[in-house]
């Protein structure tokens, strides 16, 4: 069932799942960095995709992942409590699908891709987005374009060839623009990468649930379903943070992530 | 049985343990790091900090001195909100603002210790908190590490334990704790790629530095908040975001706290409701 009263809410069973990092991210003031393969509970995951040729689906049984405990109904992001060591913007998302880790220099066209459509709520692709997530350093500035399925189904839309205008560090994202008109992305097709000398990437679908900020080193906050707005959350959620830190740290966050389900 | 409307909420027996806490430490510059209030005056009044079992562990509860007393015996219980008051200005320091302090309550399930520096302890008849975690699922469980004395010398340590899904034989790894130099100081340690918590401690391994003590902690985290001030402020973590989490009558309540400012710490009085039906 789904949870449409407060009294609902109230009956719900709530599994509170933290999400800490024991160890710290050297990172780029105001860049967003991946932090889901750094030490702490869960434990690290692997930041290399594992999968160049089709991608693959993470889900809440990856090594890295928190579990998600309901089995049946209908499950909702429901508070967020959180801080950090340092001052920073944090973004807790389901990650959807990744392929990787790319070289450099390659050119991919994708066959046989898993799907995820089961985890995009009533079947809407709308808000879906795509990241670059470096996987080891680069040299020279990375410049990249991926061509994917929009969130109506129509094939061969595309980024158009982004320069990102840096050589991405260990953990960098970046988002992609879609193309005009489009709000969300079915499927990833191909992936060119180019200019660069040196490095390695994955190519990730995201469904953003949760933001926070936290705007002096060590605060923290608490945001109720009331700010969360009580997003979907499927029973095998590959949940992850991104962080992008005011400085170069990306501190030592810790969040309790609370799920109601009915 | 379990509260499941607003009707259930306001017929049920609330219980407000109350946890106020003096805090004597002096942390100098220990900032950004979690401190234990475990051991800090106040009401209810000062638990041990060693833990004084270090071949098996124990399982603390309400009854143990240092916890606040959980009253319902019968039903579900749940926190379903929490009041903090931050008061008193130590003694040489001026109020700070902007500077904040973090907040855990966390239910303090399994402790062992105090360990040496140069320990390695092989665990035995570990008593069991499986009663004090929701729907069996021992996921979100944290592993903290707690100094009792300080420490001389760079301690590395390796603890191995049984993992959520009951793997035994998990591990930490080596990790460089470096030298606690305050008592109460705390560490959250990572688990193993793939783990997400814990349901055994099996063995504890300290080298490297030459004198020091410490516990080790299974935690099960319950609520975080931030004081923005440092002092003199008051707070409310309302039902929605404390999220109505499973307490049980025998829950041991503790608090940890980091602060962001060498020199400086707050007084914390923190009022926990409980609803149980």
């Amino acid at each position: 069932m789904t949870i449409a009263t407060f009294d609902q809410w109230i009956a719900s069973t709530k599994q509170l799942i933290p999400y800490s990092k024991t160890a710290a991210r050297t990172t780029v003031a105001n860049r967003w960095f991946a932090i889901h393969d750094l030490a702490g509970n869960p434990g690290a995951a692997t930041l290399s995709a594992g999968n160049t040729a089709n991608g693959a689906v993470p889900t809440d049984a990856t090594t890295g992942f928190p579990p998600i405990n309901f089995s049946s109904g209908t499950g909702y992001l429901s508070s967020v409590m959180f801080g950090n060591t340092v001052a920073c913007r944090m973004t807790v998302y389901d990650r959807l699908f990744h392929a990787g880790a790319y070289n450099f220099n390659d050119s991919v066209t994708l066959t046989a891709q898993p799907s995820y459509g089961g985890r995009i709520p009533s079947a809407n692709y709308a808000s879906t987005q795509i990241w670059v997530e470096c996987v080891t350093s680069f040299t020279g500035n990375q410049s990249i374009a991926v061509t994917y399925t929009n969130q109506a189904g129509t094939a061969g839309h595309t980024t158009g060839t982004i320069a990102l205008g840096v050589a991405p560090t260990v953990g960098s994202m970046f988002q992609l623009p879609l193309q005009a008109g489009d709000t969300g992305v079915q499927k990833i097709e191909s992936v060119v990468s180019s200019v660069a000398s040196v490095g390695t990437f994955n190519v990730v679908v995201v469904r953003p649930v949760w933001n926070g900020r936290i705007t002096v080193a060590n605060g923290g906050e608490g945001h109720g379903l009331d700010r969360t707005g009580m997003p979907q959350i499927f029973l095998d959620s590959a949940l992850a943070l991104m962080l992008a830190a005011d400085s170069t740290s990306s501190g030592a966050p810790d969040l309790l992530i609370n799920i109601a389900s009915a | 049985m379990a509260i499941a409307s607003i009707s259930d909420y306001q017929a049920s027996l609330r219980e407000v343990p109350f946890l106020q806490k003096s805090l004597t430490r002096a942390p100098g510059s220990i900032i950004l790091n979690w401190i234990s209030l475990w051991d800090q005056p106040g009401a209810p009044g000062a638990g041990t900090l060693a833990v004084g079992n270090t071949a098996n562990g124990a399982v603390p509860t309400d009854a143990t001195v240092g916890a606040p007393t959980v009253n319902f015996g019968a039903g579900a219980g749940y926190i379903t909100s929490i009041d903090w008051a931050g008061g008193g200005l130590p003694t040489g320091l001026t109020l700070v603002n902007d500077h904040p302090t973090r907040w855990m309550l966390y239910d303090r399930l399994f402790h062992a210790g105090a360990y040496a520096f140069n320990a390695a302890v092989t665990l035995a008849s570990q008593p069991s908190y499986a009663a004090r975690v929701p729907g069996s699922s021992y996921s979100g469980l944290l592993l903290l590490y707690e100094t009792v004395t300080a420490f001389t010398g760079t301690q590395q340590l390796a603890v191995t334990y049984t993992n959520e899904a009951g793997t035994a034989g998990r591990t930490t790894g080596t990790q460089t704790i470096g030298t606690p130099s305050l008592i109460g100081q705390m560490f959250q340690l990572p688990l193993q790629a793939g783990d997400t918590g814990i349901q055994k401690i099996e063995s504890v391994t300290s080298t490297t530095a030459s004198a020091g003590t410490f516990n080790i902690i299974v935690a099960r985290p319950l609520a975080m908040w931030a004081s923005w001030n440092s002092l003199n402020e008051y707070g409310r973590v309302p039902m929605d975001v404390a999220g109505m989490t499973p307490i049980f009558g025998d829950s041991c309540l503790t608090l940890m706290h980091q602060i962001s400012i060498a020199g400086v710490q707050s007084q914390i009085d923190v009022r926990a409701e409980i609803a149980s039906k």
